[in-house]
């Protein structure tokens, strides 16, 4: 086999209001079987949790040197007004990440004979290995109590290296695709902390009047922010009964960091759907994690092409 | 025994997939969407032996093309003739293909 490796940004659109998902499912079959030509595959897709809004990129190339890649800018749908602070605000960022898909499954088409069926439980199963980088900048305050102190800027640059394990598992009444990753990095603890709009406003006095200027909001987060090196596991378990024809996928997933600074598991469930014959390729889906007593739920949808 | 050149599409979303033809593994080009791809020559004595296995998620349609044209004494091609099937992957496995295809009994694909 010339080479055995192929290319997956991420996977479609089987994510979690987090952006990440376990399961990496590449739209290039058996990659050793492809010609060195290659191709390429994008996604797009929205992912919005709350007030908030990812729009991110996905591109697969085949050939001689299969690559994945995937971009991702985030912010929040809401902009400073007339309060001071809006709820569930997504800092901006943006994220490049780069995964590769190793197949574990050999099959043999010159074994198959006129009659006879392939059967399989176990029907495919592949190692990926995936590599990003965060850069975001945003605003922290150790409390929102009165007197509103001066939010501080940062600007976190986050790296991330993870390896993880897939398979599509089938009975005669439903598919599974399994996953899980571990990974290593550098993180933050923004997604436990309360995010909010600061809108940063200054009062000048003129020779007839006070004017208010509104310098633009501001993404804050609230409370004691922490940078720190991260350990985090992920696992999705997407069942497809066969009642509903391959359209409707059940997500059954964890989001979790092993590290101990911001130690956490935040467990949910997500509904995918797709069209009639193409399950692979869901046109949307919606997920609701748990996280630290509350809740948060996502739409994502998107287009591949 | 004639020489054809034989173009094979297989469109749909698979996590595997081999295809044989004549004994022979195909490497096949992929068009970054659902759509595989290969032009090749074969001798052909009498059949043309296809061999296909394609494993994914339940219920994913697929359709596989064949199109074989006879080189002429020029060097050149005989107009295309067309064998094609589709199919849905299945529950508990994946599908697979056995097909003898005797171009002389195909149908031009105009």
């Amino acid at each position: 086999m010339l080479f055995d490796i192929s290319a997956a940004a991420q996977q479609s659109l089987f994510e979690s209001s987090s952006g990440e998902t376990a399961i990496f499912l590449s739209s290039q079959p058996a990659p050793g079987k492809l010609s060195p030509s290659g191709g390429d595959a994008g996604v797009v897709l929205y992912n919005m949790a709350a007030s908030t809004v990812r729009f991110g990129y996905l591109h697969e190339r085949s050939g001689s040197r299969p690559l994945g890649l995937g971009g991702e800018l985030s912010g929040t749908l809401k902009d400073g007004s007339s309060t001071i602070l809006h709820n569930n605000a997504t800092a901006p960022g943006a994220s490049i990440r780069v995964a590769l898909t190793k197949s574990l499954t050999a099959i043999d088409a010159s074994k198959v004979t006129k009659t006879g069926d392939f059967k399989c439980s176990l029907c495919a199963h592949w190692l990926v290995a995936q590599f990003r980088v965060d850069v975001s900048q945003f605003y922290t305050v150790p409390s929102s109590a009165p007197p509103f102190p001066m939010p501080k800027k940062r600007t976190f640059n986050g790296i991330q290296g993870k390896i993880g394990y897939n398979q599509l598992w089938k009975s005669s009444h439903a598919d599974w695709l399994l996953g899980a990753t571990i990974g290593i990095g550098r993180q933050n603890n923004t997604d436990a902390l309360k995010s909010a709009q600061f809108t940063d406003n200054m009062i000048t006095n003129t020779s007839t009047d006070q004017l208010i200027l509104n310098q633009g909001s501001k993404t804050t987060y609230i409370g004691k922010y922490d940078e720190y090196i991260g350990a985090p596991i992920n696992a999705d378990a997407i069942v497809f009964p066969g009642a509903l024809r391959g359209m409707v996928g059940f997500d059954l997933f964890v989001r979790s960091n092993v590290a101990t600074a911001d130690r956490y598991g935040s467990p949910g469930l997500g509904v995918f759907v797709a069209k009639k014959g193409q399950p692979a390729r869901p046109i949307g889906g919606l997920t609701v994690a748990y996280r630290d007593g509350k809740g948060q739920a996502s739409l994502v949808v998107g287009w591949s092409f | 025994m004639s020489i054809y050149r034989v173009q094979t599409t297989i469109d749909g979303v698979f996590t595997n997939m081999d295809l044989v033809l004549d004994a022979k593994h195909i490497l096949l080009s992929y068009d970054g969407g659902q759509s595989y791809a290969s032009t090749d020559l074969f001798d052909v004595t009498n059949k043309l032996v296809l061999q296909w296995i394609g494993i994914g998620l339940s219920f994913q349609s697929w359709t596989i093309t064949v199109l074989m044209s006879a080189q002429k004494a020029d060097g050149t091609f005989d107009d295309d003739k067309k064998w094609s099937t589709t199919g849905t992957i299945p529950q508990g496995g994946g599908s697979q293909v056995y097909q003898e295809i005797d171009p002389t009994k195909l149908v031009s694909a105009k």
